[in-house]
């Protein structure tokens, strides 16, 4: 599968591409930066089953206590449910841990690694295959 | 014996004709068809109909023979990729064209077959192809997404000529070009043990590309009896075209007012574009 | 043979009753074949295009609250209920309301219907066997059997971003929708919708829609965004 170096951006997210179907088809992802990886852990405000993206909006409070409100981009539903995404997997006031990876322009947005449950239960996010050195 | 002036004759003729083209008369009143055998597709070689699955997704079309013009816009294309923008093209604005559905189809193709037409029915870019089995295209033709399909077997493979194709979407997510020239030739030829349909797709532009040149697809059975569902212009969020490098004009989102800003839940509502 | 056959007059009358009487039943046959699931086959168009479910609904108060909402927001510019407006699915029973033709394919357990309105189709399996689902979908999971000369289609897993007519009637993803299709004596397609929705309505209710066949149309590829981007609606009668 994996035919090309990852010699630039481009042509990473194309091997990428390769494993992760729906979502990328739609759009070249570009705009998340892979080789970062950011921990988020909040309670569900809100769940979008939609195409061509579903969504998580997170509220995590800080160390300082305040609350910030992350946007979660979780795949496609087709995509979704191949990788065992349920219409209840999760739900509003769901406490949830989520690994990241973030948007390039530095808003409390990213796209789901993998997205662990109270009762320990982990659901990936379609970047959750994608190794740490992706994009460079 | 009894015999018939010619008007009583001609009016049996127009009975006679009026049998022949009501043959359900000839027939008893059948009963309601018991339900019928779940459509997976027989042991007939010349048989397409049924559920498929995509064998594998492509994103790409690999080593396209370009023409100079051609391949300096997709250049500029992936260098736009490389600096972050996101390609805008017919498929993530929700208006793919037939023959980018053929070569990057996702999910499931349902087939129904009659003898006069293949339909293929595709989940993911959603869209219906419509192919007439020994038809001919048209003299004249209005350019479109799907262009006009024609088909006939050869052999035991079906071969599918498209013409009047509008141009306006591109192959692959990398955004290779097509103009109305584009012709395209597939050939669909199911396996002996009727488990796959091996899919050649001929792409012929040469308004693009310096000469025909081939892609190589496949199709699985699928053991599904639904298809999911792919609405690609259900939630376009802002998000969406913050980084669009859009490939057309007309690929511009139309649905300009939002609620929501930027992390909160957005969506994008439509109204009139202003002018 | 007796001799009053050999009158031309008699004859000429005996044939033109025979063939009165083929055309008649000919027509007849041509409006409603003998065999239920051909004469579902082909072009329909719908006679009422207000694109209402036209019964009075059944709501529990807090249905009747929502619709209200929608109905007066359906007043103003831009109708957020109302998804058809940006190209978005319409779902079901809406699509089969909406003011454009569909066409009815019956092949190899399966019931098809491709709508003239942007690349939306439906599959109806008459396997027999109860659709599972991970996700609802807005056209949801059918399935369907013969009951008679009645095809009956049982619909499942509609998820709840849609609206069930263009008056913005809601409905739950646990709805089912139940569909009585038969082609009437008369030729026309009767279509009863039965909602079973106990999330918004207090019993399970059924409105009638009927259609007409449109044998000069073709079903053609209908691209919705192409019509946004002209400053047309994305719905036929409706505002931009």
């Amino acid at each position: 599968m994996l035919r090309r170096p990852f010699a630039t951006t481009a042509l990473a997210t194309a091997v990428l591409l390769t494993f992760a179907g729906a979502a990328f088809a739609h759009h070249s992802t570009s705009e998340f930066d892979y080789t970062k990886t950011v921990a988020v852990e909040g309670v569900i405000k809100e769940v979008q089953w939609t195409n061509p993206h579903s969504y998580l909006q997170i509220l995590s409070r800080g160390a300082d206590g305040a609350i910030t409100q992350w946007g979660v981009e979780i795949g496609a539903p087709a995509l979704n449910v191949k990788l065992g995404w349920r219409k209840d997997s999760v739900k509003i006031g769901d406490k949830v841990a989520m690994t990241l990876s973030p948007a390039r322009d530095g808003r409390n947005f990213g796209t789901l690694r993998v997205l662990t449950l109270e009762d320990g239960r982990k659901l990936n996010g379609i970047a959750a295959s994608f190794g740490q050195n992706a994009g460079q | 014996m009894v015999r018939f002036g010619k008007g009583a004759a001609a009016v049996a003729a127009l009975w006679l004709a009026l049998q022949s083209a009501a043959p359900a008369l000839a027939q008893p009143p059948t009963a309601p068809p018991a339900p019928a055998a779940h459509g997976r597709a027989p042991s007939e070689p010349r048989y397409l109909g049924g559920m498929w699955d995509s064998e594998r997704f492509f994103f790409q079309i690999e080593n396209a023979p370009l023409l100079p013009a051609a391949k300096a816009k997709v250049d500029g294309y992936r260098e736009a990729m490389r600096s972050g923008r996101i390609l805008s093209t017919a498929w993530t604005s929700c208006r793919p064209g037939g023959v980018s559905a053929m070569v990057m189809v996702m999910n499931s193709i349902m087939v129904l077959q009659s003898p006069t037409e293949v339909t293929l029915m595709v989940e993911e870019p959603r869209l219906v192809r419509r192919i007439r089995i020994d038809g001919k295209h048209p003299k004249t033709l209005t350019p479109s997404y799907l262009g006009d399909s024609i088909g006939h077997w050869e052999g035991d493979t079906l071969v599918i000529d498209t013409i009047g194709y509008n141009g306006d979407f591109e192959l692959d997510a990398y955004a290779l070009p097509t103009s109305r020239k584009l012709h395209t030739i597939e050939r669909l030829t199911k396996s002996a043990d009727g488990k796959r349909v091996d899919l050649q797709v001929t792409i012929d532009d040469p308004e693009n590309y310096s000469r025909p040149f081939t892609v190589a697809r496949g199709w699985k059975v699928s053991d599904q009896r639904h298809q999911f569902e792919y609405d690609c212009m259900e939630n376009p969020r802002e998000e969406e075209f913050a980084k669009a490098f859009y490939i057309k004009d007309l690929y511009r989102p139309t649905c300009i007012r939002y609620e929501g800003d930027g992390e909160t839940l957005s969506r994008i509502v439509c109204r009139k574009p202003e002018k | 043979m007796t001799g009053a056959w050999r009158s031309p007059a008699l004859r000429a009358a005996a044939v033109l009753t025979l063939v009165l009487s083929a055309t008649a039943f000919a027509g007849a046959a041509r409006a409603r074949p003998q065999d239920p699931q051909a004469a579902l086959v082909g072009v329909w168009a719908p006679d009422n295009r207000s694109e209402t479910l036209l019964a009075a609904a059944p709501l529990t108060p807090e249905g009747a609250k929502l619709h209200a909402q929608r109905l007066a927001e359906s007043k103003r510019p831009d109708p957020q209920f109302d998804r058809t407006r940006w190209c978005a699915g319409a779902g079901l029973p809406r699509i089969m309301l909406m003011p454009y033709p569909f066409e009815i394919r019956a092949e190899r357990g399966y019931i098809a219907f491709l709508f003239g309105w942007y690349r939306w189709y439906r599959l109806v399996d008459l396997s027999g066997q109860e659709p599972e689902y991970a996700l609802p979908t807005s056209m949801g999971y059918s399935t369907g059997r013969w009951a008679g000369r009645t095809l009956e289609i049982s619909t499942v897993g509609l998820d709840d971003q849609t609206v069930l007519d263009a008056s913005g009637l809601p409905h739950s993803d646990g709805m089912k929708l139940t569909e009585q299709v038969r082609v009437l004596q008369s030729g026309h397609l009767e279509v009863r919708f039965t909602v079973d929705d106990p999330a918004f309505y207090t019993r399970p209710w059924t409105s009638v829609a009927t259609y007409h066949r449109a044998p000069g149309v073709t079903i053609r590829d209908d691209v919705c965004p192409d019509r946004i981007a002209r400053g047309e609606p994305a719905v036929a009668g409706k505002k931009p």
